[in-house]
């Protein structure tokens, strides 16, 4: 480990993981993992770590995990800072050391998805430019678990990755008018629930009736897995949905 | 509880703001809070309140308070033409204000945003362990209250008199003139390795104007004269990763933008480094047109400074 201006730098460990830990301003530290998920399954399973390591200290403001990256920004007035990277690098090399251990630290969730015209105004357009039928593009979206990479834009608004080739559509370049709550959507590799209604350029798909923010609580964190679940109008109705 | 202001003027923006809100950021939650962290201790101080405590942030003026029972407050930050019943009052000082009286705020002489500290508890429900408000989140009325609006009632419960404060108003020393040019502490560490050695060199050398679509959320810049253009890059887009206060962000057009309290949680553009907290403060009063330039700042010094800064207003 060097410390030069403040900046604590790992180097790469001959097998492990490639990674920086920096400090971005004057209390938060960065640790930027080299690889992205899709290259290295070693990469999300330490991000959730590191989520873990922090989760409960009571000395932590906020943390960030992202697609191959955490951000963790700390109390100064009850810190040690040159104890905070020491603790970082250790926890990290012993990680490295157990990283074959790739068990699931998140939880799991079933989002039922009424994939319907009635509910996404451009989904007849998306099928027919990428010469789907429906139950193909349902099938497609529904048979795989998606891992929740990052939160942003909005409260609860998740980045789930990554969907087969086959349904994956670039984002509109524009917004296109008010996306409704609930709305489930495709943006290149990736598949998202709206929160709230909100001005949004992504395909929409489909509808769920299941409220992710509600009460200071996402109901989706990094880490965690999702799979949707088709459901049909009646069902939609029955759980709340609103057309 | 007992009312203490209606709000009688509200033409620009006010709102309750502390240090921000706590562990929001991953679930996609913007943290808000204070944007010149140093008025806002001060007019905690001035009242013996800790540096977590709430104030008003009045951004620009035109706002007005009528007093509806006997109350102490302090005033920091910008000159906003702020008097008592009409009678010019300075900023930087405590007042007492008696039931029936007006306080109220025209427009910016020196700075852009005032502080108002209260000596009561202020009525107002914890969002992520803050009584801050986020501006860009008003429309998902999640908490709508915290941002003052024509017409509303704020109550509270007035803190004994016994707590006194050491300070009647701030030693002159501790008083910025926010007219000054602003030259903003960077630190450079992180990311900065992604661009040409060359270019931080130039970055360091200009001198930027503040854009008037500048706002809570980002602070946006332009290279100052016309015939100098902006510094273009071909970074690529980084995987979107979580965003610190005062990150100094490059787009692809090369002029630069600084993420402040309700900055996004998380993207994807290459940063320059991030500004110190205390740069922010600075950068937090000055709006378009005014100039900033840059300047490369120890890491070591930049955290010694805010933590001795913290420390000073936490006890």
């Amino acid at each position: 480990m060097q410390v030069s201006s403040g900046i604590c730098f790992k180097q790469p460990e001959e097998d492990g993981i490639d990674y920086t830990i920096s400090w971005a301003n004057e209390d938060t530290l960065f640790v930027a993992f080299k690889q992205s998920p899709q290259k290295s399954s070693l990469v999300p399973h330490a991000v959730r770590q590191i989520g873990q390591f922090y989760k409960d200290a009571p000395n932590v403001i906020q943390i960030v995990p992202s697609y191959q990256s955490v951000l963790v920004q700390f109390d100064l007035l009850d810190s040690d800072l040159r104890k905070i990277e020491a603790d970082l690098i250790s926890f990290l090399q012993a990680l490295e050391s157990t990283s074959s251990n790739n068990e699931l630290l998140g939880r799991q969730h079933i989002i039922p998805v009424y994939y319907s015209p009635d509910v996404a105004a451009g989904l007849d357009v998306l099928l027919k430019e990428k010469n789907l039928s429906l139950n193909e593009l349902i099938n497609y979206h529904c048979r795989q678990f998606y891992d929740v990479y990052a939160l942003g834009f909005l409260p609860g608004f998740a980045y789930l990755g990554f969907v087969p080739d086959q349904i994956a559509m670039p984002r509109h370049q524009q917004f296109k008018g008010s996306v409704p709550q609930g709305s489930v959507a495709i943006a290149d590799q990736q598949t998202a629930i709206y929160p709230f209604e909100s001005p949004g350029g992504w395909n929409v798909i489909g509808r769920t009736p299941i409220k992710v923010y509600q009460s200071q609580k996402s109901l989706l964190g990094v880490g965690d897995t999702v799979q949707f679940k088709a459901i049909d109008k009646q069902e939609y109705l029955q759980l709340g949905g609103e057309l | 509880m007992t009312p203490i202001f209606r709000v009688t003027q509200c033409a620009s923006l006010a709102s309750f703001q502390d240090m921000g809100r706590r562990s929001c950021m991953q679930d996609g939650v913007a943290v808000g809070g204070v944007m010149d962290l140093h008025a806002h201790a001060w007019a905690n101080r001035l009242l013996s309140k800790t540096i977590n405590a709430a104030t008003i942030e009045v951004t620009f003026g035109m706002f007005a308070l009528e007093v509806l029972s006997d109350v102490r407050i302090s005033l920091t930050g910008a000159d906003l033409a702020a008097s008592i019943d009409e009678k010019p009052i300075m900023p930087w000082q405590s007042y007492f204000l008696s039931k029936g009286s007006v306080l109220k705020f025209e427009r910016p002489r020196s700075g852009v945003r005032a502080y108002i500290g209260i000596a009561a508890q202020i009525d107002l429900q914890h969002f992520y362990q803050s009584l801050s408000a986020v501006i860009k989140e008003e429309p998902l009325s999640l908490d709508a209250e915290k941002v003052l609006k024509q017409g509303q009632v704020i109550s509270g419960k007035a803190l004994s008199s016994s707590n006194h404060s050491n300070y009647v108003s701030v030693p002159n020393q501790f008083i910025p003139d926010y007219n000054s040019p602003l030259v903003l502490d960077l630190l450079s560490g992180y990311q900065i390795d992604d661009f040409d050695p060359t270019w931080l060199q130039r970055f360091l050398s200009r001198d930027f104007e503040i854009l008037p679509s500048s706002n809570r959320m980002a602070y946006l810049l332009r290279p100052r004269e016309s015939q100098d253009e902006a510094q273009t890059h071909n970074i690529e887009e980084l995987a979107s990763e979580g965003i610190a206060f005062g990150a100094v962000q490059i787009p692809p057009s090369g002029e630069p933008v600084i993420l402040l309290n309700e900055r996004q949680t998380i993207g994807g553009y290459p940063k320059a480094g991030c500004i110190s907290r205390l740069s922010a403060s600075d950068l937090a009063q000055r709006f378009a047109p005014s100039r900033v330039s840059f300047r490369l700042a120890d890491f070591g010094q930049a955290q010694k400074r805010y933590r001795e800064f913290l420390s000073f207003f936490s006890n």
